[in-house]
């Protein structure tokens, strides 16, 4: 948010509130039921962000690319609008539909419920990271697991991460591994069909 | 028939052309674009369901640093009405989302709320609605017939109200160069976007660009006010505005399927036959389009009364097959619950009422159809297994079977198509359409195909650009006929135009000439006589031969309209915890002559799921007292899932006769019966009817309450 405006009736700032949590929890020190958390001194709390855009150093699909945004930009906004990344879609933007699925150091998650800054230091794997030839994408186009198609990067790269946990995943397990995305027009039964195929299940 | 007997590639399963694109991420669609310089648009809505605007100040609006423009909709100011959730009030254009986001919180609002009205039976017990619009018997008559009928049924049918919840959201990106305005839209029609961008701006030259787009079912015609302002807002910004809605607007005002209530009083007599039928309906929006018998035979009496409200909620759109799959779950259902009453198979029953003999032709090819598909459905299902009687068992978990039948049109809208041939060998085949999901790019590539002896992916398809030749909206099941027609009618003249160049090479005249595997050019009877497809383009000189089809133009036979249908759904009920289960569906569809049988049996399953997800858990919920929807997202507005997803059987019906029907559209009928068979199969299971969408653990276990009470 641009500024920081009111004050607390003890007379902290959010930032230095919340500065002081980071640092008590960092700490390690236990809490016990009558523990009441006291700010910490400012010099320990980790460094702020923003705000207005800073400089974020971040790894997407294999790269090293420094972006110039806003702390509070989510990552999948920041992969397409700053780096042009628009396989990853934004068809909630409030982790419900999984069309913006993306992977984090090997786990997928919802870009659009990931800030930017949380993916910094992470190996980032967009569906362009995948290659237009991937296994996942050879056996989407070949059972028809598309319509529209503004779901299938987010199936895509939910099924690329099975695969690289799973070999010969059974029905159940592709029904689990894509149960966080959903797709409208219907192309679950393809989605099926092909990620057991791709995962030498059949 | 003018197409081939025995199709060298038509009919067959082919992967999409464009496929790979969209699997891979590299598909644009217009929310993708990002031309330089590009701002970024929101939108103000309104917050209540219902008052009047007493405050309204965007200039803070305007002082928001990276805010580039900031406008109020047409008619909105002080003192204007709201008349439902949603309302775009103000619009603006900024350097990030972000940036737009603190715009609208920097605007000054102020809504005095009024009393929403939200709730149609409540509106109906105010009388709160317009005039009823009343067709066919007299009431007494109706009761006249009723009394005389061997049995006899009163029941009422209420569906939800369904959002389209289009994976993409409304919108486009524009950019002015120089007075002409080119928007990437996401559009069921790049027409009907440029029609209205030419009517509301005052743009030299309106280009609208449409290569992908994510999803619209009947809600995406035009460019929406919200794609007219983002127009303005480029043009005083003096750059390109992406402007799409939020999620929570998609439900709002991006459309909805009206919902209602249906009262039906019907009757029947012993041996098998409908006697009376009333349908009594009402709702916002939800005038039914066709007879209370939908598609069975309807007797001597039949009575039908329409009473219109108007909610303070968000208005209809077409829902894919727009009043269809409400009429099937009346119609339907009321066919069933008389079967029962004559202690008659709701199948027999069903099939009594058809009319293969009717004097109408297309009537009688339709329900010939329909029965056949209803015996083979029956065999794919197992209906002999259905529990008897309804609701045996001892539980807790019961299942049942049920069957629904519905129709369709299908026939094509007016098409414009060229192909070009070049000397390289390069086909180019232009029309100014749009491929929605259901495969269009692919089918235009398979027609010139199988026309040339060439593959698909020799084709170069080129749509989605008002430039091109113009076509129609992709609306009710109309493309296919339309650009499979145009295909081929343009393919032929260039592949004659080709004939004529080369013949004279091969010593014959163009009409001696044919084309094989590979685009191979021979003489009939004389096969060594040959020029390879290179060879013969060889000879085309710098201009491309080209091909077109003009509007209006026809060949009988390629295209017809009117189809049957039928959906089997096997499901399974918990009588403890109300939940249902559907686990295996059996949707047979007819579609005439099949150009990819691939992308049909997608679009036959993929009508089947849309169906399935509203009798599992779509509704639009709205609060009683604020009138404000309490699911606008994609988790409580309940779209299903991978995990309740039933064993699907599509079957593609293409007998010869029905294949002799030339190119008929098949986008919208697979969705309709879902809901009706499902919840005929409910009753079977647990020998009571719920009569009301959707099929919520709530209102099973109510339904179930009910019964003992």
């Amino acid at each position: 948010m641009a500024g920081e405006k009111g004050r607390g009736s003890s007379g902290l700032s959010r930032r230095k509130f919340i500065g002081g949590v980071g640092t008590v929890v960092g700490a390690g020190v236990a809490l016990s039921s009558t523990t009441v958390l006291q700010p910490a001194p400012v010099e320990a709390a980790p460094a702020a962000l923003g705000p207005g855009a800073v400089p974020l150093k971040l790894n997407v699909n294999g790269r090293d690319v420094t972006v110039q945004v806003e702390p509070r930009e989510t990552l999948a906004e920041v992969l397409r609008n700053h780096l042009d990344l628009t396989g990853t879609k934004i068809a909630c933007d409030r982790g419900g539909c999984g069309a913006c699925t993306v992977m984090l150091d090997g786990k997928t998650v919802y870009s659009c419920m990931t800030l930017a800054v949380d993916a910094v230091g992470k190996k980032i794997v967009t569906v362009e990271g995948l290659g237009e030839d991937h296994p996942v994408i050879r056996a989407f186009v070949k059972h028809d697991a598309l319509q529209c198609g503004y779901c299938t990067p987010g199936f895509v790269v939910s099924g690329a991460a099975l695969l690289m946990k799973k070999k010969n995943p059974t029905l159940d397990d592709v029904k689990e591994a894509v149960c966080g995305n959903v797709c409208r027009c219907g192309t679950y039964m393809g989605i099926f069909a092909a990620l057991r195929e791709a995962g030498g299940g059949a | 028939m003018p197409w081939p007997q025995n199709p060298r590639i038509l009919g067959k399963r082919h992967p999409r052309v464009d496929g790979k694109a969209k699997a891979s991420g590299r598909a644009k669609y217009g929310s993708d674009q990002n031309p330089k310089g590009l701002l970024f648009g929101a939108i103000l809505h309104a917050p209540v369901a219902a008052g009047r605007l007493t405050k309204l100040d965007i200039s803070p609006a305007k002082q928001v640093p990276g805010v580039k423009a900031v406008m109020k909709f047409p008619g909105i100011d002080v003192g204007s009405n709201i008349p439902y959730e949603g309302l775009p009030l103000v619009a603006v254009a900024a350097t990030s989302p972000s940036v737009a986001e603190d715009a609208l919180r920097a605007i000054v609002l102020e809504i005095q709320p009024a009393e929403p009205l939200v709730d149609h039976e409540k509106a109906m017990r105010e009388g709160k609605h317009g005039q009823p619009n009343e067709t066919g018997a007299t009431q007494e008559e109706v009761d006249a017939a009723l009394a005389k009928s061997d049995v006899k049924i009163e029941a009422t049918y209420v569906t939800s109200v369904r959002t389209h919840c289009c994976m993409e959201p409304h919108g486009l990106t524009a950019q002015w160069q120089g007075e002409k305005l080119v928007a990437w839209c996401s559009t069921q029609s790049i027409s009907g976007v440029q029609g209205h961008l030419r009517r509301s701006t005052n743009a030299s030259d309106v280009q609208v660009l449409c290569d992908y787009m994510g999803g619209g079912f009947g809600s995406k015609f035009d460019a929406d006010s919200w794609g007219v302002i983002a127009a303005q807002l480029a043009k005083e910004a003096g750059a390109p505005v992406k402007m799409f809605l939020s999620r929570a607007a998609e439900h709002h005002i991006a459309g909805v399927s009206p919902g209602g209530t249906q009262k039906f009083r019907a009757g029947a007599n012993k041996d098998g036959k409908l006697t009376v039928v009333e349908r009594v309906h009402y709702g916002d929006g939800f005038s039914l389009s066709a007879g209370p018998t939908y598609v069975y035979m309807p007797p001597a009496v039949t009575r039908n009364v329409f009473f219109p409200i108007n909610l303070t909620a968000g208005k209809g759109r077409a829902f894919r097959a727009p009043s269809h799959p409400h009429m099937c779950f009346g119609t339907d259902q009321m066919m069933d619950e008389l079967a029962h009453a004559l202690g008659m198979d709701p199948l027999e029953f069903r099939i009594k009422n058809l009319n293969p003999d009717s004097s109408d032709p297309t009537r009688a090819m339709i329900d010939r159809t329909r029965i056949a598909q209803l015996r083979h459905g029956a065999e794919l299902i197992g209906w002999s297994r259905r529990n008897n009687p309804p609701g045996a068992g001892k539980g807790p978990i019961k299942r049942g079977i049920g069957v629904a039948c519905h129709t369709w049109g299908g026939g094509p809208h007016g098409n414009n198509t060229e192909v070009r041939i070049f000397s390289d060998g390069r086909v180019e085949v232009r029309t100014a359409t749009q491929d929605i999901g259901t495969g269009t790019r692919s089918n235009i590539a398979l027609v010139a195909a199988e026309e040339l002896g060439l593959t698909p992916e020799q084709i170069t398809v080129l749509i989605g650009n008002t430039d091109y030749p113009p076509d129609g909206g992709s609306g009710g099941s109309t493309t296919v006929g339309a650009v499979t027609s145009g295909a081929k009618t343009a393919t032929e003249k260039a592949k004659q135009a080709l004939f004529a160049k080369v013949a004279a090479d091969l010593g014959a005249t163009a009409a001696d000439l044919e084309i094989g595997e590979g685009g191979k050019i021979f003489v009939r009877g004389n096969p060594s006589k040959s020029l390879t497809w290179q060879q013969a383009c060889a000879k085309i000189g710098a201009e491309p031969i080209v091909g077109r089809r003009t509007q209006g133009e026809t060949q009988p036979g390629l295209t017809s309209s009117g189809v049957a249908g039928v959906h089997f759904a096997e499901v399974e009920v918990d009588v403890e915890t109300g939940k249902v289960r559907v686990v295996k569906f059996v949707a047979i569809q007819d579609q005439g002559f099949v150009i990819n049988r691939l992308t049909c049996e997608s679009q036959i399953r993929g009508g089947a799921i849309m169906g399935i997800s509203w009798a599992l858990g779509e509704q639009r919920i709205l609060d009683p007292e604020s009138g404000i929807m309490l699911n606008p997202d994609i988790l409580n507005y309940r779209i299903a899932g991978p995990m309740e997803m039933p064993e699907i059987v599509p079957v593609v019906w293409d007998p010869p006769e029905v294949r002799a029907r030339g190119v008929i559209g098949n986008g919208e009928p697979p969705v309709i019966s879902p809901a009706g068979a499902i919840a005929n199969a409910i009753y079977n299971a647990i020998g009571v009817r719920v009569r009301e969408l959707p099929f919520t653990p709530d209102r099973i276990l109510n339904a179930l309450a009910r019964k003992e009470a």
